[in-house]
């Protein structure tokens, strides 16, 4: 190395003067071998560094402040001309030749030997480019801002070089040997990782934007690298998911491909740019998901079957890294747990049946009447209960597993609207089109035992308001659960065998919560004619009392209940009855006080619905008086043997002007009872007029608190009386059961309120196409129930027999008629 | 209406054709059991140019030949039929309907503008008698029709029907009736 630094001016003793030190910079061949580890003070001395650095610095700046003296240059602005292209030139010469005199140690790979140069030869470019610094900093730029790109800063350029003479010719066996050790990775065999890595990282270092050196450019990464690999990748996994999938279940592989993708996208994330992730993941989805979709698909109802959310929800993690499946799946989940819920009831209905015939209650006369008998008496717990049931296993599922994802929740809501409102047991098979679904009846039946003080603990222990609301929610026919609902509310109400208003007023609350103002709207007026009626009774009391002051007896505590007709489910008929004389006065103060109150309302009285308690001392001698519940109608024929302990048909009817239907109902229980002895006995001698009635007395029986209200049917004598032929049919159609009649009301208030509906519609848009009008219908009356397009169809054709809408000419609209 | 029926047998016309129904609707008779007052009479013939029993038969031949031929005059008979043969107010009862659909639509001689395939029509009144119809509205009158116009056939209706388009509920009735019978 010369003492002193050469003339600032003399280009060929500057270069001689820098080469050693630029070729020490680098590495030479022989220091490479070992060239592990890089401290700059091992490459080149400080001193040394200072003086080549001073060395191209004098050179530029003698070049260019002496330029003009020399005239190799044209005669510019002198202090603009800036000088390096000579240098810059026998540089990359020297470069050139550096690089393409590397070989190959004859016992590393073609990976190695690339790796173990890349890694010193970079360093080295860094190095070089700070000696270089002066140059690169003024000559080379305004170069390059002069429009010649193909001029680089030293680092660039030794990287150029790199890649015109190392890289470019031998880049496919590079990658080659890369993916090789890619895939011997997968294999699951060790590698050097590092060599990987390394050699990779490279790809994305050269790729160098000549245009704009700052810009990172992909473009050398993604043509030699990244496309081999992903098609590497493909095929790779290709092969091994298909060999995978011969040898082991379909629920294996689900955790298998969730291993491989894990491993490949985290593990085997230091090799590649993060530009890859994404094909990669798409690479990965197309080969070990969507290629196996319909193995996947099968099994998911599998592991449904299973239940096992720990794989159903590996299968969706799986499934869902590609959003475009899951519609599918989720529909498949909807499909599923209809179809659980429909099988699930049906089982339930056939154990029911099962069970019924195993223990006949009745003599077995017709098999098919007690298949029907049996249906109709499933208890609605186990009804409600068995939906709730499956409803709870998806639910579950779908947060679990599905993290509540809401195509899949929407499933959820969509399956169980299905099953619960349509099953072997809502609508039976071969019902009418038409027909409403059973579900509502049986959780109004089911609210009903809830609330039913007389209901056993057991039973109701575990029964409760949220089971209502979780059911209700996916109701469609919701007006006929009021309908249902109302009927037994009512029956509690006047009964008094509510367990709480409390409990009442819970449930009525979170229904309008639930529905609106509106839906609860005669329940809650129910409600209120009950409170109201409490008050008259209070105020009647204190009448009473003040007109008993001065009398010397004591009238009958009366509780009455004044009630709104529409609201309550009660159809008022005209019964002939007369009053006993004991309640007369009773019932004719009470009159007086409402009318008082309330002037102008109209009361009618509700007989048959009317009950009442005697305390009769007819019970041995001694013994605490008997205590009667009793329908208003026994009450009046029990009065009447207060006189006599024996009497004709024909003497009740005159007493009571009850028609002998009413007469023989109330009797029923009393014979059944044996308080009242009847001769001759049977049912045909029930009404005939010579018949007698004896009051048994002393009356013998185990409790002191009877009720007779209860046995009271009113069917009784149907049967016998159409079994009898001559007799004409007892009030015929009008004997329809509860639940038909339910069914017909619900049909009637549902026309009413479609016409309604339409004519709020069209009063508002005038004019309307038919499929817009029956859509907004369906809307509106979503809430209540579900409205077939035949309903809105004849709405429609009764408001245009009326006169309100009229068909447009292109027989597709209509026209509101004001 | 008794002179209305001599009246009709001078000009040579029988009750059960069709052209006596073109005729009141020339004067403007808007139902049957009304009377034609004399002003009607002479005014609506008057502004046809008529004043004698020959001209008025010819405008009634031409008449005639037109409800054959035009088939909006025929759809507008066939409408104006209804208010003629109903009471006012009321339904049209099925019978009287049938009879005149089969007037209108299964005619023993010549053709009409609007034709349908027998067995349909056939099938359309049995739907009427087993489903136990009674009455016919204004509304059905006029769509029947055109339910006809547009499916003249099984084939086509088995094809096309829509039981979400605006068709009267009736009209979806007889299309299951026809699924349930499988007559398509």
């Amino acid at each position: 190395m010369p003492d002193s630094l050469p003339r600032s001016d003399d280009l060929e003793a500057t270069w001689n003067f820098i080469e050693p030190s630029i070729s020490q910079i680098l590495g030479n061949d022989n220091s490479a071998s070992n060239a592990s580890s890089f401290g700059v003070d091992k490459v080149l001395s400080p001193t040394m560094y200072m003086e080549v650095y001073t060395a191209i610095y004098n050179y530029c700046v003698n070049k260019s402040r002496s330029s003009g003296q020399f005239n190799t240059d044209k005669t510019n602005n002198q202090s603009s001309i800036l000088v390096g292209s000579e240098i810059y030139e026998k540089l990359r010469v020297y470069l050139r030749q550096y690089v393409s005199n590397f070989q190959k140690n004859p016992n590393e790979s073609f990976l190695q030997f690339y790796v173990r140069r890349w890694k010193r030869f970079t360093v080295g470019a860094i190095f070089l480019n700070h000696t270089f610094d002066y140059m690169n900093r003024y000559w080379v730029q305004k170069e390059r801002s002069d429009g010649k790109r193909y001029i680089f800063d030293v680092n660039t350029l030794c990287l150029m070089t790199w890649k015109e003479v190392l890289f470019d010719p031998k880049s496919s066996d590079l990658v080659k040997e890369v993916l090789e050790q890619i895939t011997a990775e997968r294999d699951g065999n060790l590698i050097q990782r590092g060599h990987v890595a390394t050699a990779i990282k490279s790809l994305v270092a050269l790729g160098i934007d000549p245009q704009d050196l700052k810009k990172l450019n992909l473009n050398v990464y993604i043509q030699v690298f990244e496309k081999p690999f992903l098609k590497n990748t493909e095929e790779y996994y290709t092969k091994y998911s298909e060999e995978y999938l011969s040898t082991h279940s379909v629920t294996d592989y689900i955790f298998e491909a969730h291993e491989l993708i894990k491993r490949e996208e985290r593990s085997m994330s230091m090799y590649w740019d993060d530009h890859t992730r994404k094909p990669l993941s798409e690479t990965l989805n197309n080969v070990l998901i969507r290629n196996h979709i319909d193995k996947l698909e099968a099994d998911f109802i599998t592991l449904l079957d299973s239940r096992d959310h720990q794989k159903i929800s590996a299968l969706y993690s799986l499934m869902q890294r590609d959003f475009t499946l899951l519609p599918k799946l989720a529909t498949a989940y909807e499909e599923y747990i209809r179809k659980s819920g429909e099988r699930d009831i049906s089982e339930l209905i056939s154990m029911h049946k099962a069970s019924v015939q195993n223990h006949p209650h009745h003599e077995g006369s017709n098999p098919k009447r007690v298949a029907l008998a049996s249906i109709n008496s499933l208890p609605p717990k186990s009804y409600i209960k068995k939906l709730l049931e499956v409803y709870g296993i998806f639910r579950s599922i779908t947060t679990d597993c599905f993290r509540n994802e809401p195509l899949f929740t929407k499933a959820l809501d969509n399956a169980c609207r299905g099953y619960i409102n349509s099953n072997e047991f809502a609508i039976p098979p071969g019902s009418p089109r038409s027909a409403t679904s059973k579900t509502s009846e049986m959780l109004a039946k089911y609210s009903d035992q809830l609330l039913k003080k007389s209901s056993k603990s057991e039973l109701v222990n575990d029964m409760s308001v949220d089971d209502i609301m979780t059911i209700f929610k996916f109701l469609t026919d919701k007006d006929a659960f009021e309908s249902h609902y109302r009927r037994l509310f009512a029956k509690r109400l006047i009964h008094g065998t509510s367990t709480s208003d409390e409990d009442e007023e819970a449930i009525i609350q979170r229904l309008q919560s639930e529905n609106s103002m509106e839906y609860t709207g005669k329940i809650t007026k129910m409600f209120q004619d009950v409170r109201l009626s409490k008050i008259l009774e209070d105020d009647f009391d204190v009448i009473l009392k003040k007109a008993q002051a001065n009398k010397n007896y004591k009238l009958p505590a009366l509780q009455p209940f004044i009630l709104a007709e529409n609201m309550w489910p009660f159809s008022y008929q005209e019964v002939d009855f007369k009053l006993p004389i004991e309640l007369q006065e009773s019932h004719m103060k009470l009159e007086q006080v409402y009318t008082e109150k309330h002037n102008g309302r109209i009361l009618k009285w509700l007989w048959p619905l009317c009950r009442g308690e005697l305390i009769a001392d007819i019970g041995k001698p001694g013994r605490v008086p008997f205590q009667f519940t009793v329908t208003l109608f026994q009450m009046a024929i029990l009065l009447l043997f207060n006189d006599s302990d024996v009497l004709t048909l024909e003497t009740i009817q005159e007493g009571t002007s009850l028609s002998i239907q009413n007469i023989a109902a109330a009797m029923v229980p009393f014979i059944k009872f044996k308080l009242i002895q009847q001769t001759p006995p049977g049912l045909e001698a029930l009404m005939k007029p010579d018949t007698e009635f004896k009051l048994a007395r002393p009356y013998k029986a185990l409790k002191t608190n009877i009720n007779f209200a209860g046995g009271v049917k009113n069917d009784i004598l149907n049967g016998l009386i159409s079994a009898d032929g001559n007799s004409q049919r007892a009030s015929g159609g009008a004997d329809l059961t509860e639940s038909e009649k339910v069914e017909k009301e619900l049909g009637a208030e549902r026309q009413i309120f479609l016409e309604a509906c339409i004519v709020r519609i069209m009063k508002a848009k005038r004019k309307l196409p038919h499929t817009m009008l029956v859509n907004e219908c369906i809307a509106q009356s979503h809430q209540r129930f579900n409205a077939k397009v035949s309903m809105i169809k004849r709405a429609i054709d009764s408001l245009i027999q009326k006169g309100y809408l009229q068909r447009c000419d292109d027989g597709e609209s209509y026209t509101y008629l004001a | 209406m008794d002179g209305l029926m001599n009246y009709m047998s001078d000009l040579g016309l029988d009750l059960e054709d069709l052209v006596t129904i073109c005729l009141t609707h020339l004067l403007h008779c808007k139902n049957i059991k009304d009377d034609i007052t004399r002003d009607q009479f002479l005014g609506n013939w008057f502004l046809q140019g008529c004043s004698d029993i020959a001209q008025m038969k010819q405008v009634l031949v031409d008449l005639n030949d037109k409800l054959h031929s035009d088939k909006q005059y025929f759809i507008d008979i066939y409408n104006y039929t209804f208010g003629l043969i109903t009471d006012p107010d009321k339904d049209l009862e099925v019978e009287t309907a049938v009879a005149y659909w089969k007037l209108f639509l299964q005619p023993k001689e010549g053709e009409f503008p609007v034709r349908v395939d027998p067995t349909l029509l056939n099938l359309w009144f049995q739907f009427l008698d087993e489903e136990n119809k009674k009455f016919i509205t204004q509304d059905y009158w006029h769509m029947l029709v055109v339910f006809f116009q547009k499916f003249p056939n099984l084939n086509v209706i088995k094809e096309g029907y829509d039981e979400t388009a605006a068709w009267p509920y009736i009209i979806d009735e007889y299309y299951e009736y026809l699924q349930d019978t499988n007559h398509i």
